[in-house]
């Protein structure tokens, strides 16, 4: 087949594929009745109902703040860290660093269980202290537990950018301040942070767009006191007037769009001006670092208690939890001490299930998925033309779909499309919902590897006699193969943590360690759940492991 | 017929016109060498020809079949005109061996393996890289990595070869054992070779034939002597080799011959400024070695100030200074400071 057919079937593809689930929830919000009932007429009945619900306007303020909240933490936080790891000497900077990147890679669902067993009201840090000092100073249910924990968890968002920011400052920009008579915190506040102001920037709308995205750390920290997100709403609405209110839920998946969008292009816009600057600069060199004197072990200690309270505190109660039959005020541990948790993981045939479809979706799956992103990537490469322009905006649709989202409109896909009903109940379903969430992601990671093939050694293939489709095989995707195998472990590592794409379709057939989770939480199953988020840990702790031994850049 | 055939080639890139009207004509077993200043449209030129972009009018011709016809709409893909190009950079694909760089033309074409090997052996051999079909490109020395680039492009014995900067990645004594190499080579195999460089001495040594390109356009053709002897503009005369300028005004212009008034002294010249009226600004302009050291006054002859001797092997290179001139001139010998004489034959000085 010619390669310009070829290209262009595939952006179709793809474009179909994130059009269809947009288009049916436009079309489901301007009806007054869910698609499938033969009544529903075209109406803004429902955008009328839910502007004129206070509760959805009190989470959508709530959704805001925690967003605003969560970003001026974060954005700082994240800010020193970089500063201390890349331009000080603190002790322990080399080792502190990949522990700084663990919550990246946890799931948030796991980490808000972790902290309920070990901060909730009955957990095992509010009844040592209790024990010891009397009733606690703090609610893990409250608002702004909620955006405390949800700004020291996405601080390492903005360490990643801040400190490749940082890195790729030279030395001898600041060394000449110094010559010229700067003190360090003068070069700090006139040079260094200046320059990495556009990684700052695009930090900050990031961490306010993730504001908009989040649902596990809601989901289990604010909904037992009624404290809802858009994300959480929208998952409550499923049956808010008796009968599926699918137009409700499509009026608010309008809502979080017409809100995420803007973000996600202001991101593009700041990413750009952000790697200006770095490529500007191109290689980092020696560096001198800043002294510290005696505020090295305060910095070190800062970084301790930051990675304590976001990482060590919920772990290590989730583990202890996943290891208890029963925890109360007046319990001796050692008494509850038992492994029947785990035993009974495998008793459970929807957790067996679970398991290993989240390893198949994860590694073959996953597999897959990058395979799609590869042949648009390729589709795009070196082709000026229409087609790249709008693909490439395309790819931002999905981008600003959180993932219940996305699950949701996929699950309405396969309902719609009579065809594909049967398939709703296999994983192919919830994999096309990965490989849409992911792919933004997916297809930078690809295209940035494609990057890195200079163009003569093509275009040196295309001169001894290659077609172009033949250079492409021989030539351009040898030379991504390390790049290729990099992204799929990068997927597979998202691909286990992911929860929220899988919650609507939840089933027999498509569970998933994630979505499993969040539905036997409900059902207030603690043992199963703390045990089970464990073994998600350490699914993704293998993978991490694998990832790093095979020289993975932890960070595209 | 010429075997590569450029006619008014026209070309724009993002927007901007790189390449205004260019023709050329390239013989088997010539050399023809592109030279321009850096960003001129060389490598584009190089690159149209290949296929790599699209000019938007003129015709390019190989071997007498048009491969390219704006008029027309025609452009055969690349990998249909049959050319060997050599990258500045050489591009040879790391994750392949030397061996297999080199086959990859022939397995396009469909060669039986066999055929494929003994065919790679001999251009190998025929490069004196006999030994090193095994290894992978970042094995080898800068030289090496060159000749297999060379070895690539000539295997499937394309009769026109496209060669952009070949020697600017070695470094200064490989650079110049390579391109008696590469001229041999393709005298030998009878090629019509199309290269492109930035350094003037370069395109001397190698070429048949200099195509200087300037804005677009081309400045002037001819064989190396003529570009270097005879330069029919400014541009080239000053592109082709170190110069002095003498700035004044034209007196008169009378045939072959034009007088021009240097700081009151009027030096006799070859006319090369059209037809400029008497009393406009000329330039003359005379290469650093035919300047000569003479004892006393005569016919374009001038006194000046020696400043500064540099020594550079094989001769010396004087800078004078007098009449609000600055001139160098290359001498045997070493000088003693003070006044000295400069003539500036009249064969010699051209005047602009
Ligand atoms: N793809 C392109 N788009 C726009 N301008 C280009 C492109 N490629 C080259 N140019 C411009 O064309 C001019 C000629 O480039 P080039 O042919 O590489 O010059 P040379 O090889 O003589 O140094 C340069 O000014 C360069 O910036
Ligand atoms: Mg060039």
């Amino acid at each position: 087949m010619p390669i310009g057919i070829m290209r262009r079937l595939v952006l179709a593809i793809m474009g179909l594929m994130i059009l269809a689930p947009i288009g049916i929830m436009v079309y489901q919000s301007f009806l007054d009745a869910p698609f499938f009932d033969a009544n529903a007429k075209f109406s803004l009945w429902a955008y009328r109902f839910v502007l004129a619900e206070p509760d959805f306007w009190k989470a959508l303020t709530t959704t805001a703040l925690l967003a605003v909240g969560m970003t001026a933490i974060a954005v700082p936080l994240g800010a020193l860290l970089a500063f201390l790891i890349t331009r000080t000497d603190m002790p322990g900077r080399s080792w502190v660093e990949p522990l700084l990147l663990v919550p990246i890679f946890l799931s948030p669902l796991v980490l808000a269980f972790g902290y309920v067993v070990s901060m909730g009201p009955v957990g095992f840090i509010t009844v040592w202290w209790k024990s010891a000092f009397g009733s606690e100073f703090w609610n893990i249910y409250s608002f702004s537990a909620l955006i405390l924990i949800a700004g020291l968890t996405h601080a390492p968002h903005v360490y990643l950018y801040a400190s490749s920011a940082l890195r790729a400052l030279p030395g001898d920009l600041e060394e000449a301040a110094r010559m010229t008579g700067a003190t360090p915190r003068r070069v700090a506040s006139d040079v260094s942070i200046p320059m990495i102001r556009p990684a700052l920037a695009f930090s900050g709308v990031l961490i306010f767009f993730l504001g908009f995205e989040v649902f596990g750390l809601p989901l289990i920290l604010g909904d037992p006191q009624g404290l809802l997100v858009l994300s959480t709403y929208l998952y409550k609405l499923t049956n808010k007037l008796g009968v599926p209110s699918y137009q409700l839920m499509a009026v608010v998946v309008m809502v979080i769009l017409l809100i995420a969008l803007p973000l996600v292009l202001l991101q593009r816009i700041l990413l750009r001006t952000a790697q200006r600057y770095v490529s500007v600069r191109g290689k980092a060199v020696r560096t001198n670092l800043v002294r510290l004197g005696q505020w090295r072990w305060p910095a070190f200690g800062l970084i301790a208690i930051w990675f304590i309270g976001t990482v060590l505190i919920p772990m290590m109660g989730l583990i202890l939890r996943s290891f208890v039959s029963s925890w109360g005020l007046g319990i001796n541990l050692f008494d509850v001490l038992t492994l029947d948790n785990y035993v009974e993981l495998f008793d459970d045939t929807e957790v067996v299930h679970a398991i290993i479809n989240t390893v198949l979706i994860a590694t073959v799956g996953g597999a897959l998925s990058v395979g799609c992103y590869v042949l648009i990537a390729l589709a795009q490469h070196r082709w000026r033309s229409g087609w790249t322009r709008i693909s490439d905006y395309l790819v931002m649709l999905p981008r600003a779909m959180p993932g219940v989202v996305a699950g949701l409109a996929i699950f309405w896909i396969f309902l719609f499309v009579t065809p594909l009903t049967p398939l709703r109940t296999t994983l192919f379903a919830v994999w096309i919902a990965y490989t849409l969430v992911w792919l933004a992601y997916g297809l930078r990671l690809v295209q940035s590897s494609l990057l890195q093939v200079a163009p003569e050694l093509e275009e040196a293939a295309r001169v001894v006699g290659a077609k172009e489709g033949r250079a492409m095989r021989d030539i351009t995707l040898p030379l991504i193969k390390n790049g290729m195998v990099a992204a799929w472990m990068l997927i597979v590592l998202i691909f286990v943590r992911e929860y929220s794409t899988a919650v609507y379709l939840l089933g027999p057939g498509t569970e998933v360690i994630g979505s499993l989770v969040v539905s036997r939480w409900g059902g207030g199953a603690v043992d199963l759940v703390t045990a089970l988020s464990c073994v998600n840990v350490v699914l993704i702790t293998v993978g991490l492991l694998v990832a790093i031994r095979s020289g993975v850049k932890l960070h595209g | 017929m010429a075997e590569l055939v450029v006619e008014h080639l026209k070309i724009r890139l993002g927007g901007i016109e790189i390449l205004k009207d260019v023709s050329l004509e390239l013989n088997r077993g010539e050399i023809t060498a592109l030279l321009g200043p850096s960003g001129s449209g060389k490598t584009t030129l190089l690159r149209s020809v290949a296929g790599l972009e699209q000019p938007y009018d003129g015709r390019i011709l190989v071997g007498g079949k048009p491969v390219f016809d704006g008029a027309k709409s025609l452009n055969v893909p690349t990998e249909a005109r049959g050319l060997g190009f050599v990258f500045q950079s050489y591009a040879l694909w790391p994750n392949r061996t030397v061996e297999a760089n080199v086959a990859y033309a022939l397995k396009l074409r469909g060669v039986a393996a066999s055929e494929q090997a003994t065919r790679v052996a001999k251009t190998l051999d025929s490069l004196g890289l006999g030994k090193l079909g095994h290894r992978y490109p970042h094995e080898l020395s800068g030289g090496q990595q060159q000749r297999v680039a060379i070895a690539r492009s000539l295997v499937y014995q394309p009769t026109v070869v496209l060669l952009d900067e070949p020697l600017s990645n070695l470094d200064a004594k490989l650079r110049e054992e390579a391109r008696a190499f590469l001229k041999e080579l393709i005298m030998r195999e009878n090629l019509a070779a199309l290269m492109v460089t930035h350094d003037q001495a370069e395109a001397l040594a190698v070429a048949n034939k200099i195509l200087l390109l300037n804005g677009g356009y081309v400045e002037q053709a001819g064989t190396p002597e003529e570009m270097y002897g005879a330069p029919k503009t400014l541009f080239t005369a000053e592109f082709m080799g170190s110069n002095n300028r003498l700035n004044g005004t034209i007196k008169t212009v009378s045939g072959q011959r034009a007088a021009l008034d240097v700081a009151g002294t009027a030096f006799d010249g070859m006319a090369r400024c059209g037809d400029k009226p008497g009393g406009a600004e000329g330039s003359g302009v005379i290469r650093l070695e035919a300047v000569h050291l003479v004892e006393g006054a005569g016919a374009n002859r001038m006194q000046f100030e020696l400043v500064t001797s540099m020594f550079l092997g094989s001769h010396w290179e004087h800078v004078f200074r007098g009449h609000g001139l600055n001139v160098r001139a290359h001498h045997r010998g070493a000088l003693q400071p003070g006044q000295h004489w400069l003539e500036f034959p009249a064969e010699q000085l051209w005047i602009f």
